[in-house]
Formats: C-alpha cells, sequence, structure tokens
C-alpha cells in the first residue's frame, strides 16, 4: 500500500539527483526548465495517483493503522466539500443515515451534500477512528461551518458508522451530530 | 450473564449481552440506575454535552426523563473489539407538549477491566412523529 508513495518518492528523488547532475555538467541546459516542470508535473501527479490507490489498497479486514489511514482519505475528501468527490467514497447503491434522513445511492448522497454545503458554508471536519474490526469502523468527528442564511457558526459533534465491502468501498453509513453555535473567534478546526 | 461477568475483551456475543442489561437499565428511565452503568469518573457526552462523572450523568439523566416523557429505548452492537463497542440506537418520547420524537442515535463505550463504561459519546437526531407512528 505506503509501497506505491515510497516508490515514487524514490523516483523523484532520483530525478532531483539527475537535474542537479544535469545543472552541474551543464548538460540539458537548453530543456532545463521545461524538464523542471514536467517532472514536478509527473511527481505530482504520480504522488497524488499512489495516495488514491492507497484509499483504494485499504480493504477489510481493517486494523487501527489502515483504518485510519483510510479514513484520512475520506476527511481530505469531505473537506473538498465536493459532492461528487465525496460521494465516490459510497457504492453506488450506498445505505445513508444522516441525522433524520434517510438517503439510498450515490445520486441521492450527491444531492444530499449539495444542499447540506449549500446551507453549511466553511464547512471543515476533522474524523477519527473510534474503532476498527475486520469491514467495520467507528468514527467520531468535530466539524465547524457557518449557516449560510444567518451567518451563525456552529460547532458540531458526530458519531458516525460505516461498512465496507471487500473492495474497501462503504456500504453503509449511519452518523449522527448535533450542533454548538459558536462564536466566529471560538473556532477550533483549522 | 450477570452485567459484572460481562467484561473485556468483548465478543459480539459478550458485547450483545451486555448492552441488553445497558437496555434494560435505560428502559426504566431511572437516572439512578442508569448512572450506575458508568464509573465514578466517567467521561460522558450527549449531544453537545460534555460532563465528568457519575453524579453529573445521573442529573443529565434526571432532567432528560423529565422531559421525554414515556421514553423508550432500542439499541445495537455495531461492532464490538477489545474494550470499545459502537452501538446504534433508536428511541421515542413525547416532550411536555405531547410532541412525539423517533430519535435515531449512535454511542461509543469504552469499559474499564471491570465492565464499567469509564467513555461514552452520544449522538442523537430527532425526528416529530405522529403518535401512531411508533414503532417501539
Amino acid at each position: 500500500m505506503h509501497l506505491h508513495a515510497n516508490y515514487n518518492l524514490k523516483f523523484f528523488t532520483i530525478n532531483l539527483k539527475k537535474m542537479k547532475t544535469n545543472q552541474k555538467t551543464g548538460l540539458f541546459n537548453s530543456g532545463r526548465k521545461i524538464s523542471l516542470k514536467v517532472l514536478f508535473v509527473i511527481a505530482a501527479v504520480t504522488f497524488i495517483t499512489s495516495l488514491h490507490l492507497t484509499a483504494r489498497a485499504q480493504v477489510p479486514p481493517f486494523t487501527q493503522e489502515s483504518a485510519e489511514a483510510k479514513l484520512k482519505i475520506n476527511e481530505s475528501a469531505w473537506n473538498t466539500r465536493d459532492p461528487e468527490k465525496i460521494a465516490e467514497l459510497y457504492s453506488p447503491d450506498a445505505e445513508w443515515r444522516d441525522g433524520i434522513n434517510m438517503i439510498k445511492g450515490r445520486p441521492a448522497i450527491i444531492a444530499f451534500l449539495k444542499a447540506k454545503f449549500a446551507k453549511e458554508a466553511d464547512f471543515k471536519i476533522s474524523k477519527e477512528i473510534w474503532g476498527a474490526k475486520l469491514a467495520k469502523n467507528a468514527i467520531r468527528f468535530e466539524a465547524e461551518w457557518r449557516d449560510a442564511k444567518s451567518g451563525q457558526w456552529y460547532h458540531s459533534y458526530g458519531v458516525e458508522v460505516v461498512l465496507f465491502d471487500d473492495k474497501g468501498i462503504i456500504i453503509e453509513r449511519y452518523a449522527s451530530r448535533n450542533d454548538k453555535p459558536i462564536k466566529a473567534g471560538e473556532r477550533s478546526i483549522k | 450473564m450477570e452485567n459484572k461477568e460481562l467484561v473485556p475483551p468483548f465478543s459480539a456475543e459478550t458485547a450483545a449481552a451486555k448492552l441488553q442489561l445497558n437496555e434494560n437499565e435505560w428502559n426504566t428511565s431511572d437516572a439512578a440506575k442508569v448512572a450506575l452503568l458508568y464509573t465514578e469518573d466517567v467521561e460522558w457526552s450527549d449531544r453537545t454535552t460534555f460532563l465528568t462523572g457519575r453524579e453529573a450523568v445521573q442529573n443529565y439523566l434526571a432532567e432528560k426523563f423529565a422531559e421525554q416523557k414515556d421514553y423508550k429505548i432500542r439499541k445495537e452492537v455495531w461492532g464490538a473489539k477489545e474494550n470499545r463497542n459502537a452501538i446504534r440506537f433508536q428511541e421515542e418520547w413525547q416532550d411536555a407538549d405531547g410532541q412525539w420524537f423517533h430519535s435515531y442515535g449512535n454511542e461509543q463505550l469504552e469499559f474499564d477491566e471491570q465492565g464499567v463504561i469509564r467513555k461514552r459519546f452520544g449522538c442523537i437526531s430527532d425526528k416529530t412523529i405522529d403518535a401512531s407512528a411508533r414503532e417501539l
């Protein structure tokens, strides 16, 4: 799982070394600026791809460590506030309870998230693993957001439980959250 | 098995057996009885209220059960590992105005070596329902 990332980092290091050598010897000087840019882009793309592969590679049965690594990817996706991106964490026919809303399937999840992020501006979430066993995870989370209409800030506390399929995609997710009004200066999630 | 015999590490079966006893206590709506499920210095949260200690929990629950009449809860184990459990639950109750609610919640528990809960974090979402829509 982490091999991809290590391999890519090595790849990146080797290329940097090569570039330094090239600089010293004066070879390929004309193309140096371009190759730096190209190499950076290649390195960035392969690194991001490896992160994605890492998320995919985290499959049940989970350990605390593999669950934590997977949750990090999940948290990052939620923090993009991009419904399409978040929906990819869940199977096409995933079953959700979010608060009192029962939601089934990716299109319904996307619609729900669009409405959610329209109401909850500047949404930010921090998640942590409570427990992980076989295909199930229990997660605690805290979120902060601003009511788009009233401007009131909230700090929310939540608990979610998720069930993964054998490919590491979430097929069930049940979450409850309680919201505490706060002042803008009391925000604690960076 | 008695509650004090059900200690970590938990299997799905022992966790389910212990949760049944926990559910029975909650269904008494007796704050003093429910509070005994938790250690003297329990770290405990419900919704956005964070408390420390059994006494604070008992006071909180006494208020809760006074506000939530005809309270009924059903719990199920989502997962159990070593000394931690993840639980899903549903509650039904009515407020002082007679409005009925069906609530959905999750809670996470951590037990001490004697099988007493030393950490509890609970979140709940309330849906208003007609009296005839009650399920519990």
